[in-house]
């Protein structure tokens, strides 16, 4: 018993090259990076650019920190935080908790699906002057766009993802006596999870686009209105610090959820497809 | 003495001495396509399986091979017929009727033991309680040092092992293998059908193992069922008269030839 020798899917050799290869594509990566600012750099220094419409990497950088540390920027901050994981959490949690019932109930889902089908395709920011009619421009108005444009891909996600579930699964469920539920449980959902987080990771990038966008048009808090506030008084260092301070937000929310994500799901096939074609040979 | 009458009192001490475990007349099932058409995957299956047997179950795409599987394991109603199980006809899945299929359909989001202990957390049982139990099954299919590996990390043959030991926990009366080895190399399938021999002979439990290889079907069983397509119907029974245990060299051996040659006859692949 256990005699045959069965080959591991584990090949040092290949992993080695290929680690080789990643490194060598993660340099040319950063010198191209390098080489962007040092042309940036060139082109203020040596008048080609008008310092005024484009500052030096470095003013920027400087005035970037200097930003982060102002209190004042904490307090914008902070409204964006709010109205998107305030947003975020509705929308999002609507979406997943639909996508459930659709699931689980047919009747259920083909009531719903018009309405999905009508308003997704929707481009949600063209109803923030509605919006601004009903609760005026603020914290409210972003906040119900961001739970629209969050909304969406996380339904559309997960009920793709649930209704997927490989059939050859539920038909061993069922071999065992397991109850529709209980697939349901210990099947369906798992297997919509990969799907689920790919929904989660595109809506939050989606709320951050919507609540600054709704800020920008005529908010007088949060990183939107910063960024419109140093536009409109040509503060151009601070407009481009802003777009970097904002760029550097928008990166940490996707780095969080992306670390969740391989944290969580780590059975991604996405991800796993690489190690699986090299099983294949 | 005591021990006997015990037994003789128990209702069902008749039923328990009787040698056919399984008995399928009539048994037939009957789809509706989408265009309203009936269409007749089997018709008039009848067989009876005595307790302890393997049988392999061979014929053509088509011929409603899978079909007799889902109506045993109860996947499928039948349309027609009657399929009795230890005197109690079959309406559904049963824990007595155990089903493995050709993909080894390991759930990724679960290690090797937690996959083996699935039927255990279908049933609503503790873990731990069958935790010794999975483990040593596991090592029984030769995967001792795999138990909280990931099935991605487990090469084909090693995830159709897992899938065996989960069959093997839920501890079934019959063992309904649909392919089981189909999908992987000729010399794996070869240890695997060993390794599978070696594990079934004296436990006491029936087979019915579908296969498209005729001597692979010949070498494991006792009686080869072979079946034809349009409509399916169980056409032929071949008793395999060879010694146990089966070796590999009896492959070599005139009287595994002639069963062999018989059952390709049978099947009109001559």
């Amino acid at each position: 018993m256990g005699t045959t020798a069965e080959a591991r899917p584990v090949r040092p050799g290949r992993r080695l090259a290929s680690g080789a290869r990643r490194r060598s594509y993660l340099l040319i990566t950063a010198a191209l990076v390098v080489a962007f600012f040092l042309v940036w750099d060139w082109l203020t220094s040596s008048g080609v650019l008008h310092r005024i419409v484009v500052p030096p990497p470095g003013r920027v950088f400087e005035r970037s920190r200097e930003i982060i540390s102002e209190p004042y920027f904490r307090r914008h901050l902070w409204v964006t935080v709010k109205e998107v994981v305030f947003g975020y959490t509705i929308g999002a949690g609507s979406g997943i908790a639909l996508a459930l019932v659709s699931a689980r109930f047919k009747s259920f889902r083909h009531l719903l699906e018009p309405y999905i089908v009508a308003l997704q395709s929707l481009p949600k920011v063209i109803l923030l002057p509605l919006i601004a009619v009903w609760v005026g421009y603020g914290q409210t108005s972003a906040m119900i766009i961001v739970v629209m444009v969050s909304f969406f891909p996380v339904y559309l996600n997960t009920i793709t993802g649930l209704l997927a579930a490989d059939e050859n699964g539920l038909k061993l469920l069922h071999s065992l006596g397991a109850s529709p539920r209980q697939a349901f449980r210990m099947y369906r959902i798992p297997s919509a999870l990969p799907l689920v987080f790919t929904g989660l990771k595109t809506s939050v990038n989606f709320s951050v686009v919507a609540a600054i966008t709704a800020e920008l048009l005529g908010s007088r808090y949060g990183l939107g209105f910063m960024l419109a506030n140093s536009g409109t008084f040509l503060r151009i260092e601070d407009l481009y610090a802003t777009v970097v301070v904002v760029s550097l937000f928008a990166g940490a929310v996707y780095l969080i959820f992306e670390l969740v994500d391989r944290k969580l799901i780590f059975w991604r096939e996405d991800r796993n497809r690489f190690r699986a074609e090299e099983r294949q040979r | 003495m005591r021990a006997g009458l015990e037994v003789a009192e128990r209702p069902d001490a008749a039923m328990a001495r009787d040698p056919v475990i399984l008995r399928a007349h009539d048994l037939g099932k009957t789809y509706t396509s989408r265009s309203g058409e009936p269409v007749v995957a089997v018709q008039d299956v009848d067989f009876e399986l005595a307790r302890g047997e393997f049988i392999a179950l061979v014929g053509p795409s088509g011929c409603g091979k899978s079909t007799t599987l889902n109506l045993i394991g109860g996947l499928i109603t039948r349309t027609t017929g009657s399929l009795v199980f230890e005197g109690s006809q079959v309406t559904g899945p049963r824990r007595e009727i155990g089903m493995m299929f050709q993909a080894p359909v390991l759930f990724p989001w679960r290690t090797a033991l937690q996959n083996v202990l699935l039927p255990m957390d279908v049933r609503g049982e503790k873990r731990s309680k069958h935790r010794d139990r999975a483990a040593g099954l596991l090592e029984l299919v030769g995967l001792a040092g795999s138990a909280d590996r990931y099935p991605r990390e487990l090469s084909g043959g090693m995830q159709q092992r897992v899938a065996l030991a989960r069959l093997l926990l839920e501890d079934p009366e019959v063992f309904l293998l649909d392919e089981p080895f189909g999908a992987l190399d000729e010399f794996t399938r070869e240890a695997m059908n060993l390794e599978l021999l070696d594990i079934w002979s004296g436990s006491g439990k029936t087979v019915l193992l579908v296969t498209h290889n005729i001597q692979e079907a010949v070498f494991l069983s006792d009686r080869v069922f072979v079946m034809s397509p349009g409509p399916g119907r169980l056409t032929e029974v071949l008793d395999v008269d060879l010694p146990r245990p089966r070796r590999i060299p009896m492959m070599r051996e005139q009287g595994f030839q002639d069963l062999v040659f018989e059952v390709r006859r049978v099947l009109g692949a001559l």
